[in-house]
């Protein structure tokens, strides 16, 4: 479980992405639009957040 | 914010539709592809939640200066799906017994809670001993008497209180197919009935060489209790079963914490956690029906082009 769990972090992302873009624009192309891109910002941001933990605990 | 583009109709009705159930607010407001994404979304992530943490998840105490579930404020926003847990606390420290309270209930040792029922008849399974015989009881054996051996039974237990007392019997069959009529003697000690995730380990009737492993469970009740079988007197320890309505949302004891938190780990930390995400995205849902979509309808960048096009 415990190596496993990140992966929860894809559907969370997608659901958290598509709930926030649906509650700010009222066109689905729009809110799909907006959705895609603010699941790619987290995941990169979470991507960078990773490579930044794992380096540092490179050393421990 | 409110756009002209968008119907909200009666917007408080929406809202409370939206709380109930997550996507009902925009049915009723005939926005179907943003009811399809709550509904889908915010449900099935609160259930996914539910699942990893074997339906445990989501439960009401508030007890002053004790443990209290703060994270049920972000799960009660999806409504109806997290409701139940704030009747079945009503319903946890409803007292069988006059001046029965949870500050009370919660000190008790869940196998040997007094608030028995004062009517039960349920199917029972579990096992029988005699007590040993004192007439049989020979000297020159040693100093002890000699353990009967323990029969794994089958039946129906029931009893009723009257003025106090307990009376009632086991009907079932031996594990070799034998009838058993037992009378109940004295009171009965049987696990609370709206309860999750209580201990139904054996403690009195085990063979002497068997390895203690505690076991819970949400839908059986331990029971034990003292039987007449004549003249002889003998003791009954099992479990009954307790009804989904019974253990659904109902709070958890800190011996059911302890025993979840250790063997779910991080899974159970998790599962909370995403219960709470569903809640507080129900809260922008409940939002966007009462008050519109926040950005505007979505086209109002192209509006803006066009506009600047035509004065050109």
């Amino acid at each position: 479980m415990d190596a496993h769990s990140t992966w929860y972090l894809l559907p969370l992302a997608i659901v958290i992405s598509l709930v926030y873009s649906a509650s700010r624009y009222e066109l689905p192309s729009k809110i799909l639009t907006r959705a895609g891109r603010m699941f790619l910002t987290i995941m990169i941001f979470m991507g960078i957040v990773f490579v930044v933990l794992d380096t540092l605990s490179f050393w421990l | 914010m409110t756009t002209p583009k968008v119907d909200l109709k009666n917007k408080w009705l929406a809202a409370v539709l939206a709380f109930l159930i997550p996507g009902f607010g925009h049915v009723y407001q005939r926005r179907r592809f943003k009811a399809v994404i709550y509904f889908t979304c915010v449900l099935g992530m609160f259930l996914t939640g539910m699942t990893l943490g074997e339906w445990k998840v989501v439960y009401w105490r508030w007890e002053p200066g004790g443990h209290r579930t703060f994270g049920y404020l972000a799960q009660v926003l999806v409504g109806l799906p997290a409701l139940p847990a704030r009747f079945q606390a009503l319903r946890y420290t409803a007292p069988p017994l006059d001046g029965f309270d949870i500050e009370r209930r919660l000190r008790l040792d869940t196998i040997k809670g007094s608030d028995v029922d004062s009517d039960l008849d349920l199917p029972f399974t579990g096992r029988f001993r005699y007590r040993p015989d004192p007439d049989s009881f020979a000297p020159e054996a040693g100093d002890d008497f000699p353990n009967e051996p323990i029969i794994n039974v089958t039946g129906r237990i029931r009893w009723q209180r009257e003025d106090g007392l307990f009376t009632g019997s086991f009907e079932g069959n031996t594990e070799d197919g034998k009838p058993i009529k037992l009378a109940i003697a004295g009171q009965p000690t049987v696990s609370p009935r709206v309860f999750a995730h209580g201990e139904i380990t054996p403690t009195m009737l085990r063979a002497e060489d068997a390895t203690p492993v505690r076991q819970f469970s949400n839908s059986l009740r331990y029971v034990h209790c003292d039987v007449e079988d004549g003249p002889r007197i003998g003791e009954i320890e099992g479990t009954v079963e307790r009804t989904l309505m019974d253990w659904f949302q109902s709070p958890l004891e800190d011996k059911a914490l302890e025993e979840i938190h250790g063997r779910l780990g991080r899974r159970y930390a998790l599962a909370e956690v995403i219960t709470w995400i569903a809640g507080l995205l129900n809260l922008l849902a409940i939002w966007d029906a009462f008050e519109g979509p926040a950005y505007g309808y979505g086209d109002e960048e192209e509006t803006v082009e066009e506009d600047s096009v035509d004065r050109r």
